[in-house]
């Protein structure tokens, strides 16, 4: 119940700073705008209707639905967490019998809910038809968010030992960007790049959720396969978090308390 | 402020760096992954086509790594007091810089240089001029480099500058600190694959295709560079004098928590 309360503060708070939201919006925007822009010019340039086989109708579907995601997919649970280490407010946290990981998730999954919502929506209208597969896409959704949470989350314990954070912000947005397919569906990339990067996180929230939310149920194997994936990784995530938080613990010294 | 007083700021910069080595090398490293993955991409477009916006593979690794060395540049001098300012208004910090017999502004931007991105410099720098060699220019075209250079760099710096101010005003607009990042980045590609009316507004208006089509452009045409400096130099000047004002008019509204 104490997350729940904690899920309402997040999406109360996120109807306090609109501006935030807003902001954010637009410069999510901007990046969907440039990668559409950019492809464009590359059929264009190349004089071909399908490159790799994307005919341009169908990059455009891929570029804004990964766009659309990573209206979702931001750094906040990173950077909360570090300026929680960093003011020395994590203390006042420590003393309360909160699960610090899942008060993050619930403040994140708050702060998203409208996105959250519309994102589900998206997918029943786009995967209509399709019964349980839609239902399992809708799972594999949901579990994406919470990976997101965990690798921001696994980020900001950094905290305890970098003294700057900022220099994350754009390494993990071009990682985001180029692993999580937002720039490219990384099937474009050579075989070797492909292989190496459809498992990874980035990859799994991203670039093959959409690959799965277009193709369907053309492929239930791969979908079964996507959603394992990003079980196995959660669980693996939450164990390294656990075990980065409270090896860092030791090295926090409680300043602001 | 002085050259010895700024000297001082740089020695005590410089120890912090080599204080937090395990920060300093993560920040260097980060920097050259982001480098790495914007030309790995661009590896990627260029395998599709020979030529994109008019620039061919080449002309478009000068484009990253021109404007990544603009960037890099204006970390390296300003990017720490940038990165404090919120929390010090909030915590009542700006007392202490208030009490010294300093221009406050200047002070402030420049108290803090970022060390590790001075490392970064140090490979962008070379490998952008190298990237530069393989096209046949006249000391004119390296002039003209350097002050679209130079210019880039308060651009950034005036943009990032105004928008921190604003904490002045506003707290917890935490999103409004990653625009100035996120435009630039938006403009990072060849100016000819924008449309037109865009091309025309981040042309003037927000000079930002400029900032990172500048360089690249003296390769192609230098009176075209010409042309697109002279924006920017205007709009940088405005910014200026704009971040200027909102400081003076800040501080006035700034009460000290402290």
């Amino acid at each position: 119940m104490k997350y729940v309360s904690n899920l309402v503060l997040g999406f109360q708070n996120s109807l306090v700073y609109r501006a935030n939201f807003f902001i954010s919006l637009v410069t999510r925007l901007l990046q969907v705008g440039l990668s559409l822009l950019m492809w464009r010019a590359l059929y264009l340039e190349s004089g071909q209707n399908t490159i790799h086989g994307y005919s341009q109708t169908h990059m455009m579907q891929y570029l804004i639905l990964t766009g659309l995601l990573s209206l979702i997919f931001t750094f906040e649970p990173l950077f909360r967490l570090a300026r929680q280490i960093k003011t020395g407010k994590i203390s006042t946290l420590l003393l309360r019998p909160i699960n610090l990981n899942l008060e993050s998730l619930s403040n994140f999954v708050g702060a998203k809910l409208v996105l959250i919502i519309l994102l589900g929506v998206l997918i029943v209208v786009l995967t209509s038809g399709q019964g349980f597969s839609t239902i399992l896409i809708l799972l594999y959704a949901l579990v994406s968010i919470a990976l997101w949470h965990q690798i921001m989350f696994l980020l900001g314990t950094l905290a305890f030992w970098l003294v700057q954070m900022w220099p994350l912000r754009p390494v993990i947005s071009a990682l985001y960007l180029f692993c999580g397919g937002l720039l490219f569906p990384l099937d474009v990339l050579p075989t070797w790049a492909y292989q190496g990067l459809r498992f990874s996180p980035l990859a799994l929230v991203s670039s093959d959720l959409v690959q799965t939310v277009l193709q369907g149920s053309r492929q239930p194997q791969l979908l079964f396969l996507y959603l394992g994936l990003t079980v196995v990784w959660l669980i693996a995530l939450v164990g390294l978090s656990r075990w980065l938080f409270r090896v860092g613990l030791h090295k926090f010294e409680g300043v602001g308390v | 402020m002085s050259f010895r007083l700024y000297g001082v700021l740089a020695q005590q910069s410089f120890k912090t760096f080599l204080t937090y080595r395990m920060t300093s090398v993560l920040v260097v490293l980060f920097g050259f992954m982001f480098t790495a993955i914007e030309i790995a991409a661009g590896f990627v477009y260029y395998s599709f086509a020979h030529r994109i916006g008019g620039l061919n593979f080449l002309q478009y690794e000068i484009l990253i790594m021109s404007l990544t060395s603009i960037t890099t540049t204006y970390q390296f001098l300003f990017v720490g007091a940038h990165e404090s300012l919120a929390g010090d208004l909030i915590e009542g910090n700006l007392d202490y810089l208030f009490l010294r017999p300093l221009p406050s502004y200047w002070y402030y931007a420049l108290r803090q240089l970022d060390f590790p991105s001075g490392v970064n410099l140090l490979v962008y720098m070379p490998v952008t001029v190298f990237l530069l060699t393989r096209f046949p220019l006249s000391w004119s075209a390296w002039g003209l480099i350097f002050v679209i250079y130079v210019v880039g760099v308060l651009f950034v710096f005036a943009l990032n500058q105004i928008v921190v101010e604003i904490s002045f005003w506003y707290d917890n607009l935490t999103a409004l600190n990653g625009v100035p990042e996120d435009v630039i980045s938006a403009a990072s590609r060849p100016a000819r694959i924008y449309p037109r009316w865009l091309q025309l507004i981040l042309s003037t208006i927000l000079p930002v295709l400029a900032l990172s089509n500048g360089i690249v452009t003296v390769t192609v045409k230098q009176s075209t560079a010409v042309r697109m400096l002279i924006p920017l130099v205007i709009v940088t000047v405005l910014l200026l004098v704009f971040s200027f004002y909102l400081w003076q008019r800040g501080t006035r509204h700034y009460v000290s928590a402290n």
